[in-house]
């Protein structure tokens, strides 16, 4: 059951944007305290004990979990000790409901990474002050928007890229969440995952800082020689964020970067590049990027090619099934089409109405399109 | 500090206008907690009093420190505490005197389904 905020009686409740998941055995417990959280614009779900907080954990992903202690099944406890061994892309702020005879399970809870506790019955003011302290916290967790200005920045010096970005994450989450129901990919492809995706897919082509002005901004055909240098953006982007990714080994969104980054150009059938990988060798992240990178660059229009109907894309990524792509990716693109579509058009449309200030005329360098059987300049692989 | 019987048996089973304060003044909330509050008591004193039966001492602490907290958010202060020194003496393995205690928490458990069996939460 989710509660979300901005019923029309909560006169003042204002959504303050902030997920949080309580669990309790005690219905009537629960039933209080969401009613408190609601009230004060936070959006709510509700579990009974710690292994079903864990299991919609899978498809939902609080910021803060306030949880009881003693519950059957998994107590609150252990769930902090699972929360923890996640590999979490974002930090969960957890909060544990002791009673004041309960410090031997509050010492416990706090090592087991606990942030904070609260005695039951909670008081508002005790509890909104508590979450006050969450908030700071995760709001120190800035990085998302840092991420994706850095990628914007990047991305600045190219001159006809209009929302890339913010389609190619759009595909991304897509084709992840597709992923996530399919048993193969049950214990790969999570919430996490798909945030993660969602937020390091723009990295992609951060690399391209280091190409040269006079190769990246080429209006016309690329040399062989100057394409050699473009393919050098993936060893670019790759370098710099591996280096981030082992200063901070704790930051898993640095490792997936780093993969889509130095990765999205290979092809399943190994004749990609840098490293000319094959398969599974291919991190799937980098795998997912590709099919998006490639849709995007086949729809959008280019100075050596118009901007390609879904149709016409979807039947060269078709074509391309287990030789560019990862079969099961191209599996994964026929199921979610419609949504592919969708973004392309409404972000599309977001795009025309600043369109008209933004030089729209060059863009020398596009993904892996060199062996489509379309007439596409060969330089632009 | 625990409250004597005696002061216990002054307050009264539950403390509405507390109640309305936790629940943001929301009286729907209120009505479906007395709802609930209600259809749980008796099962919950069967288990409470099945535990006490074959001295599952174990079992009592449990059960009681639940019916303790939910009676604590229901503001049934007299229940939480009888509650309390049921679980109080059941972890501290005292069973001399757990038939006392018992005995006293179930009278609570009684007068507050009396308390709570209204015609709805305006008249508790």
């Amino acid at each position: 059951m989710t509660i979300t905020n901005g019923k029309p009686s909560l006169i003042g409740a204002k959504s303050n944007g902030l997920k949080v998941m309580i669990v309790d055995d005690d219905p009537i417990a629960l039933e209080i305290l969401a009613n408190f959280l609601r009230e004060s614009g936070y959006t709510v779900e509700l579990a009974m004990n710690g292994k079903e907080a864990l299991e919609k954990m899978r498809h939902y992903t609080p910021r803060i979990v306030i949880s009881d202690v003693d519950m059957p099944e998994m107590n609150g406890v252990e769930l902090c000790r699972a929360i923890r061994n996640r590999q979490s892309i974002q930090y969960t702020y957890l909060i544990l409901l002791t009673s004041h005879s309960d410090t031997n399970s509050l010492l416990l809870g706090l090592n087991a990474g606990a942030d904070d506790y609260l005695s039951k019955p909670f008081r508002h003011e005790e509890l909104r002050l508590r979450l006050e302290g969450g908030r700071r916290l995760l709001t120190l967790e800035g990085r998302d928007m840092m991420i994706f200005s850095l990628a914007k920045l990047a991305e600045s010096r190219d001159q006809d890229t209009g929302t890339h970005l913010e389609r190619i994450r759009e595909y991304s989450k897509v084709l992840a969440t597709e992923l996530m129901s399919w048993p193969k990919f049950e214990n790969v492809v999570d919430a996490q995952f798909v945030e993660l995706i969602y937020l390091t897919s723009p990295l992609h082509d951060v690399g391209k800082v280091g190409i040269p002005d006079n190769v990246l901004l080429k209006p016309g055909k690329l040399t062989p020689e100057e394409f050699e240098v473009m393919k050098r953006h993936t060893l670019i982007g790759g370098e710099t964020l591996g280096a981030s990714a082992q200063a901070h080994p704790e930051a898993s969104f640095l490792k997936m970067a780093m993969d889509i980054a130095l990765k999205h150009h290979e092809r399943w059938d190994g004749s990609g590049y840098p490293f000319q990988l094959k398969g599974e060798d291919i991190p799937l992240s980098a795998r997912i990027v590709a099919v998006a990178d490639v849709y995007d660059a086949l729809t959008t229009k280019r100075v050596y090619k118009p901007a390609f109907t879904h149709e016409t894309a979807a039947e060269i990524i078709y074509t391309s099934r287990g030789s560019h792509f990862d079969p099961d990716l191209v599996d994964a693109f026929s199921k979610v089409e419609e949504q592919m579509r969708h973004i392309r058009f409404k972000l599309d449309e977001e795009m025309q109405t600043n369109e008209e200030s933004i030089n729209t005329n060059i863009l020398p360098f596009a993904p892996d399109l060199g062996t489509f059987p379309v007439p596409i300049p060969a330089n632009s692989i | 500090m625990s409250i004597t019987s005696q002061a216990l048996a002054m307050l009264p089973s539950i403390d509405k206008s507390k109640l309305l304060e936790r629940c943001m003044g929301n009286c729907t909330l209120v009505e479906k907690l007395r709802l609930a509050f209600l259809s749980s008591l008796p099962s919950e004193r069967d288990l409470l009093q099945d535990a006490i039966e074959i001295c599952d001492l174990s079992s009592v602490a449990r059960i009681a420190h639940k019916l303790r907290g939910t009676a604590s958010n229901m503001c049934a202060i007299p229940l939480s505490e009888a509650a309390h020194q049921v679980e109080q003496v059941a972890r501290n393995n005292e069973i001399d005197l757990i038939e006392q205690r018992w005995l006293d928490l179930n009278q609570h458990i009684e007068k507050l389904i009396d308390a709570l069996s209204v015609r709805d939460s305006n008249q508790l």
